[in-house]
C-alpha cells in the first residue's frame, strides 16, 4: 500500500468513525440533534402532502434541524401509524395524523390503538368538506335538494372520493333523518369525484375541497360545509349544524409515538405553532379552503378523546364496522 | 393571432436563463428517471417539489414538467436494451424492442423511439395550445358508462397483440384482471383478497409487479439457459441511427400514435400505458405482416413510443383548462401551482397566462434539448450491451430492489416483486407472454369501478351501456374487432367435427 493510499485510508477511517461518534456524544445534549423524520401516511402530492411540505419547511428552520418527509402511503393511510407504533418516542419518528387513524381502526384490524399508542402533540388546520351541485341546477339550498330527493327516492345520486369517511356519514346521517334514499358513488380521489359532477353523471357531490377550484370558477354551487362552524371563505354558506344535522369536522394534527418525554413534545408544539405563521403555509391553506383550528397538546388530546366514539357510530351507521 | 401572440410570449417567459436551466434539468432527471426502472416520474416529481418552492411558478411548473415528459423518453431505453421496461407506459416497447437489440439494431430502435417521442411531443403541443378548452370538456361527457364500454374494447384489443397464442393471451389477461381486484374495494371501502396482509389493502403495485414479471424473471431466465455471453458478441451492432428504410417504415405509425396518444391521454387515469398499447395493436393490425410483430419490427417500436409521449402532453390538458389531475404526476403539478399560490381551475389560463404559456413553450424546448440530450446517448446505452451479463445481472437485481423500495419504503413490497419475479420465469417457459396480463392489471380496477358506478346510477339496469351513444359504439367496435376470431374459431371446430 502506497503512502498516500495510507494516509487516504486513515483519514477515510477518521472520518467514518466520527461520524458514527457525532451522534452518540451529542445525544445528552438539547433536542434535537439530527434530522426528525416525519410519516405522512398518504402518497406523495396529495392534498396532505400537499399542505404539510410547506409547514415543514417553515418549521425545519424554526427547530434547526431538517424535518424528513417520508411518504408511507398504504392501507388507507395507516401503515403510517401502526410503524410509528414502534418507533422509539424519542421525538425523532412524527407523523401527520387525521381522525382517519381513528375511523380505520374501528373497520379493520389496524395493529394500533388510536388512544393509546400515541401522543398527540398540535392539531394545525381544518379541511373544508361540504356538499356541491352544479351551478345551473335547480337546487339553491340544501332544503331543496333533501326536498327533491324525499320525493324521488333513489334518483339522486352522489359522488364522494371514498366510502366510510366524514363525505360518506354526512349523507347517510342526512338520509336518516329526513328518511330519504340516495345513493353513493365512489370515485378513487376527489378530482374524479369533481369531475363526475361536472359532467353531469352524477348531481350532487360530497367530499374535500378538491371542488374549490370550480367553485371559484363559479361552475359549482356549495349547499352546506360539515364543519362547527361557518368556514371563513364561505360565510354565505350554511354548516350542516344549522341545519339541523350533525357536524364533521375534519382536522390535521401532529403525532407521535406514545409516552414522549414533555419537554420535547413542548419544543415541537411550541415549533408547528410558530410554524402557522408562515407565509407559504398560509397561502396554501387559503387556496384550498381550508382553515387553521389549531388545539393546544392538551386540547387535541381531550378532542381526540371526545370525537372517538361519534366516529366509532358512524362507522356503524353506514355497517362498516369491524367483523367480529 | 391571440395564440401567436401568447405563445411568442410564452417563449419569451421560457427562454429567460433561469427557466432554460430548469427546462434542461427536468429533462435530463426526467431522462434519468426514465432509464432507472423502477423510480418512477412520480416519486422523482414529489421529492422535487419544496426545492422549487423559492422560484416563480412558472419556473417550478417548467422544471416538474420537464421531469415528466422527459420520462417518458427514458423509460423505452431498458425496454430496448434488456427488456426491463423503464416505466409502465413503455411495457409494449420491450416487445419488439428488445428483439431489434436482439438483432444487433439496438441503435436503431432508441433513436426511432427518441425522434417518435419528438415528433408526438410537438404534435401534442400542437393540440395542447388549440384545442384545450373543447376537448377537455368533451372529456367530461365520458361517464362511467362509457369508460365501461371503452375498457371492455382495451381487453379485446389486447388479445390480439399476442405474438403467440390467443388463448394464452386470454389467460394471462384474466390472470391481470383476477390480480388487479386485489385491495380496498373502492365500492364498499372493504379489503378484499388480502390475506391479513395490511400491505395488500392498496392492491398488489404495478412496480413491483412489472419489475419482478420483466426485471427479475429475465435474470432468472439468462441464468437457467447458461448464457454467459451476450447476444451482441455473436450478432454485433448493426448502426446507430434509423436508416431511410426504417424513417419509411415508421413515420406514419409515428404520426398514428401521436394521434392516439394525445386523445387517451386527455382522459384520467393511466393514458399512457393505454394509448402504448392501444397504438401497438392498431400498428399490427394493419400492417401488410401482422405475424412479424413481436420479432423486432421497428413499428412497434414507433407507435407505442409516439403514444405514450403524446399523452404525455394531452395529459396537461384537464390540469390547465380544469384545473383538475388526470394522474399522478399530474396531480402533484396541481399542488406545486397551490403551494405556489396559482389558484387552478378553468380561469387559470386568463389569471396566470404567464403560467400557461411559459410552460407550453418550455415544453417545446424541452423537446428539443430531449432529441440533443438522447441522440448522443444512444452510442454509450447500446455500449450497455456488451457488459457482461456476470456484471449486469447483479445490477438489474439492485435497482429492481431499490426502484420497488423507494416507492413506498416498504419491504413487503421487494418480496412481492421477487415472488413475481420467479412466476415470472415459469410463465415465460411455458410460452405464456407477460404483457396482456400487466396491461389489464392496468384496466382491470377502471373497468371494474367505471361497470359499479354505472350500474349505482342505473339503479342496477345493465340498459345503460345500450343507451347512450359513445357506449354503443366502442361495444359495437368490440363486437367488430371479436367476431372475426369466435368466427374462425367455430369454422375450425365445426370442419374438424365434419372430418370425423
Amino acid at each position: 500500500m502506497g503512502k498516500r493510499s495510507q494516509v487516504f485510508c486513515v483519514s477515510f477511517a477518521v472520518i467514518a468513525l466520527s461520524l458514527i461518534a457525532i451522534p452518540n456524544g451529542l445525544s445528552q445534549d438539547k433536542y434535537p440533534n439530527r434530522p426528525i423524520t416525519f410519516l405522512i401516511p398518504f402518497a406523495a402530492g396529495g392534498s396532505t402532502d400537499v399542505m404539510f411540505r410547506p409547514l415543514l419547511d417553515a418549521a425545519s428552520k424554526i427547530i434547526g434541524q431538517p424535518l424528513v418527509v417520508v411518504n408511507k402511503p398504504g392501507a388507507s393511510g395507516t401503515l403510517a401509524p401502526a410503524s410509528m407504533k414502534t418507533a422509539k418516542p424519542d421525538g425523532y419518528t412524527l407523523s401527520s395524523c387525521t381522525n382517519n387513524l381513528m375511523l380505520v381502526s374501528y373497520m379493520e384490524d389496524v395493529g394500533y390503538d388510536p388512544l393509546n399508542d400515541f401522543t398527540y402533540i398540535i392539531r394545525l388546520y381544518c379541511s373544508t368538506f361540504g356538499i356541491a351541485v352544479k351551478s345551473d341546477s335547480p337546487w339553491k339550498t340544501l332544503k331543496d335538494l333533501v326536498e327533491y330527493a324525499k320525493q324521488h327516492p333513489n334518483e339522486i345520486k352522489y359522488s364522494t372520493s371514498s366510502p366510510g369517511g366524514p363525505h360518506h356519514f354526512a349523507m347517510e346521517d342526512i338520509a336518516r333523518k329526513e328518511g330519504l334514499k340516495w345513493n353513493i358513488v365512489p370515485y378513487p380521489s376527489g378530482g374524479n369525484a369533481t369531475m363526475a359532477l361536472l359532467g353531469g353523471h352524477v348531481q350532487v357531490t360530497s367530499q374535500d375541497s378538491s371542488w374549490a377550484p370550480q367553485y371559484h370558477a363559479g361552475k359549482i354551487r356549495i349547499l352546506a360545509t360539515f364543519g362547527d362552524e361557518r368556514s371563513s371563505y364561505l360565510p354565505n354558506v350554511p354548516t350542516l349544524k344549522e341545519l339541523g344535522y350533525r357536524s364533521w369536522s375534519s382536522p390535521n394534527g401532529i403525532a407521535g409515538p406514545a409516552n414522549m418525554n414533555k419537554n420535547i413534545v413542548k419544543i415541537l408544539h411550541d415549533t408547528f405553532k410558530k410554524a402557522m405563521a408562515d407565509p407559504g403555509f398560509n397561502k396554501t391553506l387559503d387556496n384550498m379552503l381550508v382553515s387553521p383550528c389549531y388545539l393546544g397538546t392538551e386540547d387535541y388530546n381531550r378532542y381526540v378523546r371526545e370525537v372517538a366514539p361519534v366516529l366509532k357510530d358512524a362507522v356503524r351507521m353506514v355497517g362498516l364496522e369491524k367483523k367480529k | 393571432m391571440d395564440v401567436f401572440y401568447n405563445l411568442l410570449k410564452g417563449f419569451a417567459i421560457a427562454s429567460e436563463p433561469l427557466n432554460l436551466l430548469f427546462c434542461f434539468l427536468g429533462v435530463l432527471i426526467g431522462t434519468l428517471v426514465g432509464v432507472l426502472p423502477g423510480i418512477g416520474p412520480t416519486a422523482t416529481v414529489a421529492l422535487l417539489l419544496p426545492i422549487s418552492f423559492s422560484v416563480p411558478p412558472v419556473s417550478a411548473i417548467i422544471l416538474l414538467a420537464g421531469v415528466y415528459y422527459g420520462s417518458m423518453y427514458g423509460g423505452s431505453t431498458t425496454s430496448i436494451l434488456v427488456n426491463l421496461p423503464g416505466e409502465s407506459a413503455s411495457i409494449v416497447t420491450c416487445l419488439d424492442g428488445y428483439q431489434m437489440a436482439k438483432a444487433g439494431r439496438a441503435g436503431p430502435a432508441l433513436g426511432i423511439a427518441a425522434f417518435s417521442s419528438f415528433i408526438a411531443g410537438t404534435i401534442g403541443l400542437f393540440g395542447l395550445v388549440w384545442l384545450a378548452l373543447p376537448l377537455a370538456n368533451a372529456a367530461l361527457k365520458m361517464g362511467p358508462p362509457e369508460y365501461f364500454t371503452m375498457m371492455c374494447l382495451g381487453i379485446i384489443v389486447l388479445i390480439f397483440m399476442a405474438r403467440g397464442s390467443m388463448v394464452k393471451s386470454l389467460i394471462m389477461a384474466a390472470v391481470g384482471l383476477a390480480l388487479s381486484f386485489i385491495g380496498i374495494d373502492t365500492i364498499t371501502g372493504r379489503p378484499r383478497f388480502t390475506f391479513g396482509i395490511p400491505t395488500l389493502w392498496d392492491g398488489i403495485g404495478l412496480v413491483p409487479l412489472v419489475m419482478g414479471l420483466f426485471g427479475i424473471s429475465e435474470v432468472l431466465l439468462n441464468i437457467g439457459e447458461g448464457v454467459t455471453r451476450r447476444f451482441v458478441v455473436e450478432t454485433g451492432i448493426k448502426g446507430l441511427l434509423p436508416t431511410v428504410r426504417d424513417w419509411k417504415d415508421s413515420l406514419p405509425s409515428i404520426l398514428r400514435g401521436s394521434l392516439i396518444g394525445f386523445f387517451l391521454g386527455i382522459l384520467p387515469g393511466s393514458g399512457a400505458v393505454i394509448a402504448s398499447f392501444v397504438s401497438y395493436t392498431l400498428e399490427k393490425k394493419i400492417s401488410t405482416q401482422p405475424e412479424r410483430f413481436g420479432t423486432g419490427m421497428i413499428q412497434g417500436v414507433a407507435g407505442p413510443e409516439a403514444a405514450n409521449n403524446a399523452a404525455s402532453t394531452g395529459a396537461f390538458i384537464p390540469l390547465f383548462s380544469l384545473g383538475i389531475p388526470s394522474n399522478s404526476v399530474i396531480a402533484i403539478l396541481l399542488g406545486a401551482l397551490i403551494i405556489h399560490g396559482v389558484r387552478p381551475g378553468p380561469s387559470l389560463i386568463s389569471d396566470n397566462p404567464e403560467v400557461f404559456w411559459g410552460t407550453v413553450a418550455s415544453m417545446y424546448i424541452g423537446n428539443v434539448f430531449l432529441v440533443i440530450l438522447n441522440l448522443p446517448l444512444i452510442g454509450i446505452w447500446v455500449r450497455i450491451l456488451k457488459i457482461p451479463y456476470q456484471v449486469l445481472f447483479p445490477l438489474i437485481l439492485l435497482f429492481c430492489i431499490i426502484g420497488t423500495f423507494s416507492i413506498t419504503n416498504n419491504l413487503v413490497d421487494v418480496s412481492l416483486m421477487i415472488l413475481f419475479g420467479v412466476i415470472g420465469y415459469f410463465l415465460r417457459r411455458l410460452d405464456y407472454e407477460i404483457a396482456p396480463l400487466i396491461l389489464s392489471f392496468v384496466l382491470g380496477p377502471m373497468m371494474e369501478l367505471n361497470l359499479r358506478q354505472s350500474l349505482i346510477i342505473s339503479n342496477g339496469s345493465f340498459g345503460i351501456f345500450f343507451k347512450r351513444p359513445i357506449s354503443v359504439a366502442f361495444l359495437l367496435i368490440g363486437v367488430a374487432l371479436f367476431f372475426p376470431i369466435v368466427w374462425s374459431f367455430l369454422k375450425r371446430y365445426l370442419g374438424e367435427g365434419r372430418i370425423r
